[in-house]
This record gives structure tokens, C-alpha cells and sequence, in this order.
């Protein structure tokens, strides 16, 4: 007994060594036949990338690429920025985080200037503001998100509102007032508990969060930005829907019948709202005056490479051959991501007439990309993501609009240290 | 005694009830949503009877992540990190309940100011440590930091506190030796702590998401939850019925686990409460 009881601690023992030690020898061969290269992407755009890898080795068959899951938030990829070893080759982020990336880890990515300047015109003019820091550029724009306005046709017309009438947002409120009147029971729009509509409206105006690197969040954009919510809001035209999910939800059940969004929630519509198909339309944004601009970005994310890399070289080719080929766009766009590549435009696959929609979805939101205004969104966006949704909450509650903006301000000059624009 | 009048037994039993609907509520609807398609999931009212797309919604989720791989990751760092963890904590445990030695009252110190510190404190340091060790992506990485931690340590010494002297004593006279003593007196006296201690280590390696999340960074070496969570991500298609599936699979074996322990685990959690 207590042999045996010995053994099986001996036995408790060596099974944790063994854990410890496998698996160890799988990986030492693999770095002596060429480079390979780490690459960590979120969700789709992994998997797009995933689907890349064939057609990048028929082109370059010495260059192993393995893609790494990642989450949004980031916690894969910034311990080992901050600890300095174990980091990916090639790291997606969000094109507004991007800028914040290159503050916190300075030194931790490769300057990609001399590499990109070929693509400069190639590329949607406003997608280099992100990756772009003292005039060198550390990163490759990946896709962007033109904004629209998606509508329900058929309760548009039960209203007897006609979308070509609504050639600004005061037109888009009154528009909403008459739908209410029509169809109690929907609401023209919803928004969520963040500040994604804040943010197509300041990109409208042509605002920004930093200017000449300074915090901007209390400037007269700004507060035309908030204010249009707070009215939408005060004439009951838009309910909050609290998140995503809720705004599938109330699409689903029609309590909503416009979406203020980027190319990217055409996907979404056709996916969770399936049974509406052939009800949705399309058309560019209202603009804040007559012939104002109506063009704006939400999202989008870029591909940087790291310093740590040990093969920079083959990380750029990746990125060249994902990003700048019809091969590699082609992958893209099937997986719903929206090349700021603009001589895709006229590949044929761009092109495809979408039967959910009843018209050619993409070459209609590639129209809506040349006047975007580049926005600065400066190095904050790690950070300033509670108080800019404080202030969006503040505003829609009545409290006044300048105070508020200033409080926002402090709050995020306090954990960036930027000093805040007079 | 006093009989309790129909009237209040009534309203505590409707109390009962409505706060076990609230309960249960959400793993129910859980199961239901991983039997819907995704549009079905977003109706309302909520649909509240399954319908016939699990097994749809569980291939779906098999093709777009390696969830079955997933789950044998998840299953082996667990069962191998509890194994080890209620091992480690009963003897250390044991060490601070029934042994005196030479700064024995420090030693149990340091163990305790070790639970102080906040997990974010730790992070990147382990992070340098087990990538200086070349573990990135393999399970000991997960198994091992966390192995003897103190709260178990704690847990498993008030328990043994409550051991009588004299049984350890009347072993030694008989002749044993302080292993054998170990094995065959305290870990049976000891089983339902160790039940308790067992589940508690169980859900929180099977639920652990920051550590796995950033040190396991290949879908292939993962967990179940880490790989959940990449399927939801802002601005791109999100298939709620596979992320639903996939979430009933990860908690049947926490049901399991719990049914098998369960009455070890109440009587275990109040063990250290009294001394007798």
C-alpha cells in the first residue's frame, strides 16, 4: 500500500513533467527551410487571411505564413509589444488605434515609408492619415468603411416618404416625424451605447479628435456632431438601442427603419436580418447643409509589421500581396471588407450585382469614398474611448453641451497628457 | 414549533420560484438560441421552444474553428491543473496545519501576500518568463503559473486544522512514515475540502480566458472559451447560433463535474467554518 500509494504520486509528478516537455520538439525544425511569419488578425479578417496563404506560396513557396486569432481588444498582441519579445510579425489594428499603437510602443514598428511610396496614389487618399506619423509611414491601410444610409423601402413608401427628398439631416428629421405619424409603432433610426454615430458625423463636418496634436474633442464640429444626435434624439426620430445586438433585434422586428452605418453592415443585414430581403435600400448620408458633404468613414484596419520580426522582408511581401493584388482583394471582398485599394473598383468580382440589396453594393459605396476628410484621431483612442461615450451620454441627457466637452477633454487630456485645444 | 401560516409559506415559495426562473432563465434560453438560426435568435418576443438547428449550427461552428480541439485543449490543461493544484495545495496545506517549523508563520505570509497581488501586475513579467522558456503556445503555460496557489493553499490548511493531533500521532506511533501518513489518513479525511477545492479549480481553469488568450496564440493550441470569444468581433457577421453550440458544449462538463461533486462541494465549502 505504500509502495503503491508512492507510485502514484511519483506517477502525479511525472505526468506534470511530461505536459511540461511535450510538444517542445514539434517546433524547433521549422524555421530552417525560409522564413515564417506570424501574422495576428481578428475574426474574419483572420480567416480571410487564412484563405490568403495558398495563393501568396504559389508566389513566394519559401515564405511560411501561420495567422494567430486575435480579439479586438487587443490583449494578445500588447504584452508583447510591452515585455519586447514574442510578438507577431505582421499585427492588425484598427486604423484609429493606430496612431495610439505607435505612441505607447514606440520603436516597436517598422518603418514602412520607402516600401509604400509606390502604393501612395493607389490607395484612398484619407487611409494614410492613420499610419502615418512625423510624415513616415509605419503601416498599410487594409479596408475602410464608407458610410450610408440604409432604408427600408417598403415603409418608406407605406410613410409616403420619398428618399430623394431627404437632401439633409433637418429633411432626414422631418422624414422621421412623418414615418412616426404613419407607423407609430417605428422609429426612423436607432443608436447605440458607443460613439459610432458621433464619429460619422464629426468625419462628416471634417472634424477631428486631435488637432496639431492637440485634444479637440471640444470644437464647434464636435458640438454640431453631438447636438444632431441630441436632436434626433429629443424629436423622437431615433431610439437607443443599446448595442449591435439590439440593433439586429429591432431591425428584425421593425421597430427601426434606417441604419446610419459603414459598407460593412450590408453583410450584416443579409446574415441576422435574412428575412427582409428586397426591402433595403441604399443612399448617401444626408448632409448637415444643402450640398454639404455626404460622404464619411466608420472603421477599417490596417497591417503593420514589428520590430521584432526577424524577417521584415518576407512580412512585406505578405502585406504587398493581400493588400495591393486583385488576387489578394479578391479573398477580401468575399469576406466583406472593403478595399481602400482603389484599382480593385474596377475588378469584375467588385462589381457583382447583390440580390439582397437588387444593386451593385459595392461599386455604390466606392463612389462614396473620394471626398472623405482625412481624420486625426492622434494618439488617444486607447484611452478615450469611456469618456468620449461619457460625453455622448451627457449631451443626449440634457446637460450642457460646451461643459461637458470640456469635461471630456480633461478627462482624456488627464491619462494621454496632451494639452487640450483652446 | 410554530406553524407557519399558508399565506407566508405561499409568498416564499413564490419568491422561490420567480428567482430560480431568473436563474435559470438564461442557460435555458441558452440552449434554446443554440437550436435557432441566427435571424430566429433576434425575433421578439423570444422564441422560448428549440427548434431543430443545433446540429446545423454545430457544424457551422466545427468549420469556421477548431472547436473539438479546442475542447481537448481545454479538458487537458483543466483536468491536469486541478489534479495537480488539489496535490500541491493538500501538501502544502498540510505542511502549515500540522508541522512546526522555522519560519513557518513567514513562509505562510508570503503565500498569503502572493493572493494581494492583482493578476494585471503579473502579467507581463510571466509573460517575459514563459516566452524566455519557449512555452508560447503549449499547455504548461496555462498549467503551471497558477499551480500552488495560495488561496488553495489557505483552503486546504483551515480545513486540516480541524484534523485531530492525536490521529497523526497515534499513526506515527504505529509506525508510519509521515507520506504514507499523508496518503492514507489526511487525503481521505480530507476529500470533501478536496471536492470543494477540486470544482472551485475546475470552473476557473475551464472559464481562465486573459492568461490562455495571450500566451496561447495559435487557434490549434487554445481553449474553448478563447476561441468562443474570436468569433464575435465588431462590424463583421457574427453567427450567434455556433457561438450558442458551442457555448452548451463548454458547460456540460462543468454540469457533470458539478452533479458528480455536488454533495461533497456544500459540505466541503463550510468544512474550515467551525473547528471541532
Amino acid at each position: 500500500m505504500k509502495k503503491f500509494s508512492l507510485l502514484l504520486s511519483l506517477l502525479l509528478v511525472t505526468s506534470v513533467l511530461l505536459v511540461a516537455c511535450s510538444g517542445k520538439d514539434e517546433k524547433s525544425g521549422a524555421t530552417e527551410s525560409g522564413a515564417t511569419i506570424k501574422v495576428a488578425a481578428w475574426n474574419s479578417a483572420a480567416d480571410a487571411l487564412t484563405e490568403q496563404i495558398e495563393g501568396f506560396n504559389k508566389k513566394y513557396p519559401d515564405i511560411k505564413v501561420e495567422i494567430l486569432h486575435s480579439d479586438t481588444g487587443y490583449s494578445k498582441v500588447t504584452p508583447a509589444l510591452a515585455a519586447g519579445s514574442g510578438a507577431p510579425d505582421i499585427i492588425q489594428t484598427q486604423a484609429r488605434d493606430f496612431q495610439a499603437f505607435l505612441t505607447k510602443f514606440p520603436d516597436q514598428f517598422v518603418d514602412l515609408t520607402d516600401k509604400t511610396k509606390a502604393y501612395h496614389d493607389q490607395f484612398i487618399e484619407s487611409s494614410w492619415g492613420a499610419v502615418t506619423q512625423d510624415g513616415k509611414v509605419y503601416a498599410m491601410p487594409w479596408d475602410i468603411g464608407p458610410t450610408a444610409l440604409y432604408y427600408r423601402i417598403d415603409l418608406f413608401e407605406k410613410a409616403g416618404i420619398d428618399i430623394a427628398s431627404i437632401k439633409t439631416w433637418d429633411d432626414y428629421i422631418e422624414a422621421g416625424k412623418k414615418l412616426k405619424e404613419a407607423i407609430p409603432e417605428t422609429t426612423m433610426t436607432g443608436y447605440t451605447n458607443d460613439f459610432n454615430l458621433y464619429e460619422i458625423f464629426l468625419n462628416q463636418l471634417g472634424g477631428s479628435y486631435v488637432k496639431d496634436g492637440k485634444i479637440n474633442v471640444n470644437s464647434p464640429e464636435s458640438k454640431k456632431a453631438l447636438l444632431l444626435q441630441k436632436k434626433m434624439k429629443d424629436e423622437g426620430v431615433a431610439i437607443n438601442v443599446k448595442d449591435g445586438n439590439g440593433r439586429i433585434t429591432a431591425n428584425n422586428n421593425e421597430t427601426i427603419a434606417t441604419n446610419i452605418l459603414p459598407v460593412w453592415y450590408a453583410g450584416t443585414l443579409q446574415h441576422s436580418v435574412d428575412k427582409q430581403a428586397g426591402k433595403w435600400g441604399i443612399a448617401p448620408l444626408p448632409a448637415f447643409e444643402e450640398g454639404g458633404n455626404t460622404q464619411a468613414n466608420l472603421g477599417g484596419s490596417v497591417l503593420a509589421v514589428s520590430k521584432q520580426s526577424k524577417h521584415t522582408e518576407a512580412a512585406f511581401k505578405f502585406i504587398e500581396y493581400v493588400l495591393t493584388t486583385d488576387e489578394g482583394q479578391q479573398v477580401m471582398i468575399d469576406y466583406g471588407l472593403f478595399p481602400s485599394y482603389v484599382p480593385f473598383y474596377e475588378n469584375e468580382t467588385f462589381k457583382e450585382n447583390n440580390n439582397y440589396f437588387g444593386m451593385e453594393v459595392y461599386p455604390f459605396f466606392a463612389g462614396l469614398t473620394e471626398n472623405i476628410h482625412t481624420m486625426d484621431h492622434g494618439p488617444i483612442m486607447l484611452d478615450a474611448t469611456k469618456p468620449i461615450n461619457d460625453l455622448i451620454g451627457a449631451v443626449l441627457e440634457g446637460k450642457n453641451v460646451d461643459e461637458s466637452m470640456e469635461t471630456a477633454a480633461k478627462a482624456i487630456s488627464k491619462t494621454t497628457k496632451l494639452e487640450v485645444n483652446k | 414549533m410554530k406553524k407557519t401560516s399558508l399565506f407566508t409559506k405561499m409568498a416564499a415559495y413564490l419568491f422561490l420560484i420567480v428567482v430560480c426562473i431568473a436563474s435559470v432563465y438564461p442557460f435555458y434560453w441558452m440552449f434554446v438560441g443554440s437550436t435557432l438560426t441566427d435571424s430566429d435568435i433576434f425575433q421578439f418576443p423570444p422564441k422560448l421552444l428549440p427548434s431543430g438547428e443545433f446540429m446545423n449550427n454545430l457544424t457551422g461552428l466545427a468549420a469556421s474553428a477548431p472547436v473539438w480541439k479546442g475542447l481537448g485543449n481545454s479538458l487537458l490543461i483543466t483536468i491536469v491543473f486541478t489534479i495537480a493544484t488539489l496535490y500541491l495545495c493538500a501538501i502544502a496545506g498540510y505542511a502549515f496545519a500540522k508541522f512546526e517549523f522555522k519560519g513557518k508563520n513567514v513562509m505562510f505570509v508570503v503565500v498569503l501576500l502572493t493572493m494581494m497581488l492583482p493578476a494585471q501586475v503579473t502579467l507581463i513579467p510571466l509573460f517575459k518568463m514563459v516566452i524566455g522558456l519557449g512555452w508560447q503556445n503549449q499547455p504548461q503555460a496555462v498549467i503551471l503559473p497558477a499551480l500552488a496557489n495560495a488561496f488553495g493553499v489557505f483552503f486546504m490548511r483551515q480545513n486540516m486544522m480541524s484534523i485531530p493531533t492525536e490521529m497523526i500521532e497515534a499513526a506515527r506511533i504505529d509506525g508510519s512514515g509521515e507520506i504514507s501518513i499523508f496518503h492514507k489518513i489526511i487525503l481521505p479525511t480530507t476529500l470533501p475540502p478536496l471536492a470543494a477545492l477540486g470544482i472551485l479549480s475546475f470552473i476557473q481553469q475551464w472559464g481562465n480566458y486573459l492568461w490562455p488568450l495571450i500566451i496561447l496564440q495559435e487557434r490549434e493550441s487554445t481553449t474553448l472559451p478563447v476561441l468562443l470569444s474570436m468569433l464575435v468581433a465588431p462590424g463583421q457577421v457574427v453567427h450567434y447560433g455556433q457561438v450558442l453550440a458551442g457555448t452548451v458544449i463548454s458547460i456540460v462538463p462543468v454540469i457533470i463535474l458539478f452533479l458528480l461533486l455536488q454533495k461533497y462541494f456544500i459540505a466541503g465549502i463550510y468544512g474550515g467554518s467551525v473547528k471541532g
